[in-house]
């Protein structure tokens, strides 16, 4: 979509500038900066502050440039006499009731209104009358807050909250001079993207609880970076003042995430100042040093007949090339995965070869999510979905189960994957088919097989797009960390891939496939395995079978666990070392599309907490092997020579304003094949409830719970269940619920049944509960299909 | 003295004007059995076309025209009545929608004919409860008789009717305002263009007509646009309802014919000046018009009279004021009652008119300074540049210039009293 270029004159200077756009966004792009306060480029013009006016010849009276669109020939004058009394004079209207309070405001410094009136402003101040004044500050959320003296009332936030998050939770109250920002009385401004008011409000009005007063816009630096709290990968900016991380604003990156981070994104910074931060390495309890722990691992290596590693998905692109060489090249292992058995296969998610990026989803015919809650586990992509479908007309179909934010704007909702087919999509234009695990008691072999029969039927109009949620879970995957994939998208027994990656890694690597998380956990609790890595993985947390990998971390002779904090997990590590984390470490990451994005360190990690890449260069080392990867730019450097599909990450392509797009990594020599006939659906047994067991943006996994902002979010041990099967179960909003696996017990056994606070929600499907994970409670076994009874406590 | 067009039924029968049998034993919904019966859409637009009736609902603009703007072929189309009425001195829409309801509808329902609108809305005050009741009433008749509703009269024609009673809030009268609360969201003018004929309510094709304005139509169906063009003057033909009160005899509604000299209607229909005092200013045109002083007394009533002196009939509230008033109290006062009707949404008027406010309550009360008076007009200014007439304007409607029109016209016409009410040098050095 190239739009028409048109010659307008500004100020007596003719320009070129795309016809129909907005004359103040064309200004711009031309070189002429026009004043502006509730304009934003990713808003719908509300021309209410009235600062952009500007002469245009023809057109009575002055015009708001955020308002007007450009066409051919257009005259402006953005310099008049007439035009900068009319800037003055609304600078002093703003200024009249404003408290002046800049130094004490966060925004002193690197304010719109105080930039704006050194520039535009009037010399003095004739106002004489009292302010306006009002009780500050308010909480409008847990994470923001309000003080309405400063508010300019420019809209920003509340058409932040309404158009782009959907969340129209503040507005206006009252009129006139008494206009202010106001949440509802019952219903609180609960929103997962409250932080973006917080980014767009011109002035000091509206303040992240977290950052509030912690540093002037002098005393700190930033460093531009990607989120790393789900895979979307949005662009970031990370503040730091005294060696700690104090806040990450959205940077505008069109293709990614257009400005926006979601909350536990903004916020997730703060477990980098956690105080229970792991230090120091130690041996079963007792702190070590760096040398011991090195030394106790290669002796545990060397002498073992079976190595394997589960983990790596938070580990940057080096991070997880460094471990992915290691377990091939110097444990001789292919049992290593970087999921837990809550994902897709990752060979399928490697296979896709016309993968969608964000920006296929902006101009698709339809979109159809087979895939968990995007606004649960990949926040700002919902936020383009939504986009697409609500500005663009997209059509949107939901189906297998999972209930999301946009249902009610779907066009299709079908429970089972099997009730969506080809046919019941539109007949021209391209569809993009988001696949995710929406449940840990799904059936990833079913949804990918549904998936490609679907991909197949619909041919070259599909586009899939594989969903991991975890940080890097894909750029982990295209490191090989999969039983049977290496490095670059291709299979452990392709020869070709095999010859490339000779030349770089000497010696000698496996061929045949080997082991997932699951069979290296059965394997394990059989006593098969002599040292399991785990790499910032807490399989007895989050891996579905919890009785499973507690089992096999006993029986394990050498548990060699990195991690950022003591996790359930670690209480099972013989050697236990300090990772150093995200805001701590250089590096690349790979987002949910396969785009490559730079990882930028801000602060120096606590203690001795140091890269992954160091610890297993250094036991490589130790063992004898010339391993490579000393830096981070040499890892990559090395990535790009044995993985083509990463040819074009030079580091000059991942900087400045042309890298702020990333590099797209080219697709692998695998295929998806379509399964043919899909399995017939099971039947639910009667009066048994499915189960979705996924995961909620907040809850008490290991990082949210060291962010004191978001953990106090997290919904708590709860299971959310339709109204129509509450009443016919006879549970209330608020009571408890007891849930046990249904039937004759072959799917799960549970020592105790769950108890959970029941949360009666119609967004739920009837005959489904839904169960948040990770709430505090002690984790339980999730097998695919499980189906439970439900009763109230008593 | 021409006939009266709006007010005779009301007048000939004080009681029970409002009623359906009144209406129809006075030849009401005639005018609408012809239209649907005899004339297309086309011929009764080109009537009132051809009587030249313009708006009386502030900005006195063609209503042919306007009719005129909508978009060929663009459906569903909407007739919005306004009828929020709510200016400090006017008060005859709310006399034509209790006194004569039916006269309204049966003008809304001609006017949907003519533009093709399949539902009109009646926005009446919220004040008013007995307009909006005797109009739902009305409105209720009319469908029950089978003059509104599906296949009006038997002609295939269909029009629904709704009344809504509004909230209380006079930026609500402002037509985009209007739509927009009618549409449920909060009363704020929207963004022009698009202008309601492109896009209305619910983004259809609208017209939004005064109360007033939409009353005169059956008598201009049932008589011909040319009988009532003859009435009147050439730019602004016709009768028209004003407002009349302040320090006149006898304050009230009186419909008269355009273009008598405003002395004539303050002595004749007016009765003079209270204890027979002289005129030292007068409102023309409602509270957002330019005051004139006792030079323009001679001026027809007429628009083209009106801008000649950069004023305007506005809403048709006429104010007197005798040489026993200082201006400056009456002038806060309108001041202060925009300032507290403005939505808020534009900088300079939510600010600039509280402040204009607060500069004239503390010369009011004796706390003036003499810088003040060249504050006020600069102020002024930056909300209306130039203060000229039409107002330019840095904000989105016309409310904010209209708080500056008092100031701004009184500041050249009677500075004295504005200077008469600053402490003098000895007040200001004793600090009282
Ligand atoms: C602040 C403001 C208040 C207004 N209030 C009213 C009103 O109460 N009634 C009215 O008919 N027009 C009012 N208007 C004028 C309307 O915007 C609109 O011009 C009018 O309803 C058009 O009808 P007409 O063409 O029949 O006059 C107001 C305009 C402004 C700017
Ligand atoms: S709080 Fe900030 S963003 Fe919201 S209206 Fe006020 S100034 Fe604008
Ligand atoms: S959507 Fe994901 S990447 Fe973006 S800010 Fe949220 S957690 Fe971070
Ligand atoms: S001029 Fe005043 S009343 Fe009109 S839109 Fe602007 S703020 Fe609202
Ligand atoms: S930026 Fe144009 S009116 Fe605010």
């Amino acid at each position: 979509m190239t739009a028409e270029s048109v010659s307008i004159t500004i100020d007596g200077r003719e320009v070129q500038a795309r016809a129909g756009e907005l004359l103040i966004a064309e200004a711009e792009r031309n070189g002429v900066y026009i004043p502006r306060f509730c304009w934003h480029p990713r808003l719908r013009s509300v021309a209410m502050c009235r600062m952009c006016l500007v002469e245009i010849e023809g057109m009575r009276g002055l015009q708001p440039a955020c308002y007007v669109p450009v066409k051919e020939g257009m005259e402006v004058r953005t310099q008049t006499d007439a035009v900068r009394k009319v800037q003055e004079g609304v600078l002093e209207y703003l200024l009249i009731n404003h408290p002046l309070d800049c130094p004490v405001c966060d925004r002193g410094g690197e304010c719109p209104l105080q930039d704006h009136t050194l520039a535009f402003g009037p010399g003095e101040s004739r106002f004489v009358e009292d302010k306006r004044h009002f009780e500050k500050p308010i909480e409008v959320s847990e994470l923001v807050l309000l003080d309405r003296e400063r508010c300019i009332q420019c809209a920003r936030c509340t058409r932040v909250a309404a158009e782009v998050a959907g969340d129209a939770l503040i507005d206006f109250g009252s009129r006139g001079n008494n206009l202010h920002i106001i949440t509802f009385p019952d219903e609180p401004f609960a929103s997962y993207f409250s932080g973006n008011t917080v980014q767009v409000c011109p002035v000091g009005a509206l303040t992240a609880a977290p950052y509030r007063f912690r540093a002037r816009p002098w005393d700190v630096t930033a460093v531009e970076t990607t989120c790393l709290a789900c895979s979307v990968g949005c662009r970031g900016a990370l503040y730091e003042t005294r060696n700690e991380a104090i806040r990450l604003l959205g940077v505008d990156v069109d293709c990614v995430n257009l400005g926006w981070l979601c909350d536990k994104g903004r916020f997730g910074y703060e477990f980098t100042a956690a105080e229970d931060r792991l230090e120091c390495p130690r041996m079963d309890g007792e702190d070590i040093t760096w040398g011991e722990a090195i030394e106790a691992t290669a002796i545990a290596v060397e002498s073992a007949a079976s190595v394997a590693a589960i983990g790596g998905a938070r580990l940057t692109n080096e991070g997880a090339y460094a471990l992915s060489k290691f377990m091939r090249v110097v444990a001789g292992s292919n049992d290593v995965d970087c999921q837990l058995d809550d994902g897709l296969p990752a060979r399928f998610v490697a296979a896709v070869q016309d993968r969608a990026t964000f920006e296929d989803i902006d101009t698709a015919a339809a979109v159809v999510l087979a895939a968990p809650d995007l606004k649960e586990e990949l926040p700002v992509l919902y936020l383009r979905v939504r986009r697409a479908v609500l500005d663009h007309g997209t059509a949107l179909y939901v189906a297998g189960g999972a209930q999301t934010g946009l249902d009610r704007f779907a066009a299709r909702i079908a429970g089972r994957l099997e009730d969506l087919d080809a046919a019941d999509l539109p007949a021209d234009g391209d569809i993009v088919v988001v696949v995710g695990r929406q449940s840990l008691t799904q059936d990833p072999e079913h949804l990918v097989a549904w998936a490609s029969v679907l991909a197949e039927r619909l041919g070259g109009r599909v586009k899939l797009l594989p969903v991991l949620r975890r940080a890097n879970a894909h750029g982990a995957i295209d490191m090989g960390l999969a039983p049977d994939l290496r490095p670059g998208r291709v299979g452990t027994e392709d020869p070709t891939a095999r010859d490339v990656l000779a030349a770089t890694w000497r010696g000698e690597f496996p061929t045949e496939p080997g082991r997932g998380t699951r069979e290296i956990l059965e394997a394990a609790a059989a006593g098969e395995i002599d040292v399991l890595f785990l790499v910032g993985a807490d399989p007895v947390a989050d891996f579905p079978d919890p009785d499973l990998a507690r089992e096999a971390l006993d029986r394990t002779p050498n548990v060699i666990v990195s991690d950022l904090f003591e996790t359930p997990t670690t209480a099972f590590a013989d050697v236990l070392v300090p990772a150093a984390g995200w805001g701590e470490i250089n590096g690349t990451v790979t987002n949910v599309e396969g785009r490559v994005q730079r990882l930028a360190a801000a602060v120096v990690p606590p203690g001795q907490a140091a890269s992954d890449s160091n610890f297993f260069r250094e036991v490589a080392e130790r063992l004898g092997v010339d391993f490579g990867c000393g830096t981070p730019a040499a890892t990559l450097a090395e990535i790009r020579r044995v993985v083509p599909a990463y040819a074009e990450t030079q580091p000059s392509a991942l900087r400045g304003t042309e890298g702020k797009k990333g590099v797209m990594v080219g697709p692998g020599p695998l295929a998806v094949e379509a399964a043919g006939v899909l399995p017939a659906p099971s039947e639910t047994r009667d009066g048994a409830l499915a189960v979705r067991a996924a995961r909620t943006l907040y809850d008490m996994g290991t990082l949210v719970s060291r962010c004191p902002s978001l953990a106090q979010l997290a919904p708590g041990p709860v299971v959310r269940v339709n109204p129509a099967d509450a009443q016919r179960l006879g549970l209330q909003d608020g009571t408890e619920a007891v849930l046990r696996p249904a039937g004759d017990g072959e799917a799960a056994t549970w020592a105790e049944p769950l108890r959970r606070r029941v949360v009666v929600d119609a967004g739920t499907h009837e005959g489904t509960v839904f169960v948040p994970l990770n709430q505090g409670d002690v984790p339980v076994a999730w097998p695919p299909g499980l189906e439970v009874d439900v009763e109230g406590a008593g | 003295m021409a006939e009266l067009v709006l007010t005779k039924r009301m007048i000939e029968h004080p009681r029970d004007s409002w009623t359906l049998a009144t209406y129809e034993e006075t030849g009401g919904y005639g005018a609408l059995r012809q239209a649907v019966r005899e004339m297309t859409p086309e011929q009764v637009h080109d009537e009132v076309k051809a009587a030249g009736l313009r708006g009386r609902g502030g900005a006195g603009f063609p209503t042919g025209v306007k009719w005129g703007f909508l978009p060929d072929g663009e459906y569903p189309r909407y007739l919005v009545v306004n009828g929020d009425e709510g200016e400090p001195g006017t008060f005859k829409d709310r006399m034509l929608m209790e006194r004569d309801p039916h006269q309204l509808v049966e003008g809304a329902i001609l006017s949907a004919y003519a533009v093709g609108a399949e539902h009109v809305f009646i926005y009446c005050r919220g004040e008013l409860r007995n307009a909006y009741e005797r109009l739902c009433r009305a409105v209720d008749e009319a469908t029950e008789k089978g003059y509104a509703g599906t296949n009006v009269l038997g002609s295939g024609f269909d029009v629904k009717l709704t009344v809504h009673r509004a909230a209380g809030a006079y930026i609500c009268g402002e037509e985009t305002a209007l739509l927009t609360s009618l549409e449920g969201y909060r009363g704020w003018p929207r963004l022009k263009p698009p202008f309601p004929a492109v896009k209305g309510l619910y983004a259809g094709p609208t017209v939004v007509n005064n109360v007033e304005t939409l009353s005169n139509v059956p008598w201009i169906v049932r008589n011909g646009g040319a009988a009532y063009a003859a009435m009147g003057t050439e730019k602004s033909p016709g009768t028209r309802l004003f407002c009349l009160s302040g320090h006149v005899n006898r304050p009230g509604n009186y419909e008269i014919e355009l273009g008598t000299p405003f002395r004539e209607f303050f002595d004749r229909w007016g009765q003079g000046i209270r204890n027979g005092e002289r005129v030292k200013a007068f409102i023309p045109g409602g509270a957002s018009a330019p005051w004139l002083d006792a030079s323009s007394l001679d001026l027809p009533m007429s628009m083209e009279a009106l801008d000649s002196v950069k004023s305007m009939l506005g809403s048709g509230a006429v104010v007197v004021m005798d040489e026993t008033t200082n201006v400056v109290r009456p002038v806060w006062n309108l001041v202060h009652f925009f300032a507290h009707e403005s939505c808020g949404q534009c900088t300079p008027c939510r600010e600039g008119t509280t402040w204009l406010q607060d500069i004239l309550a503390r010369i009011v009360d004796g706390r003036g300074r003499r810088e003040d008076l060249d504050l006020l007009l600069d102020v002024c200014d930056n909300i209306t540049p130039g203060l000229g007439w039409p107002p330019a304007q840095t904000t989105i409607c016309v409310l904010a210039p209209s708080a500056a029109a008092p100031i701004w016209s009184t500041l050249r016409l009677f500075r004295d009293d504005y200077e008469e009410l600053l402490p003098t040098a000895n007040e200001v050095a004793a600090g009282v």
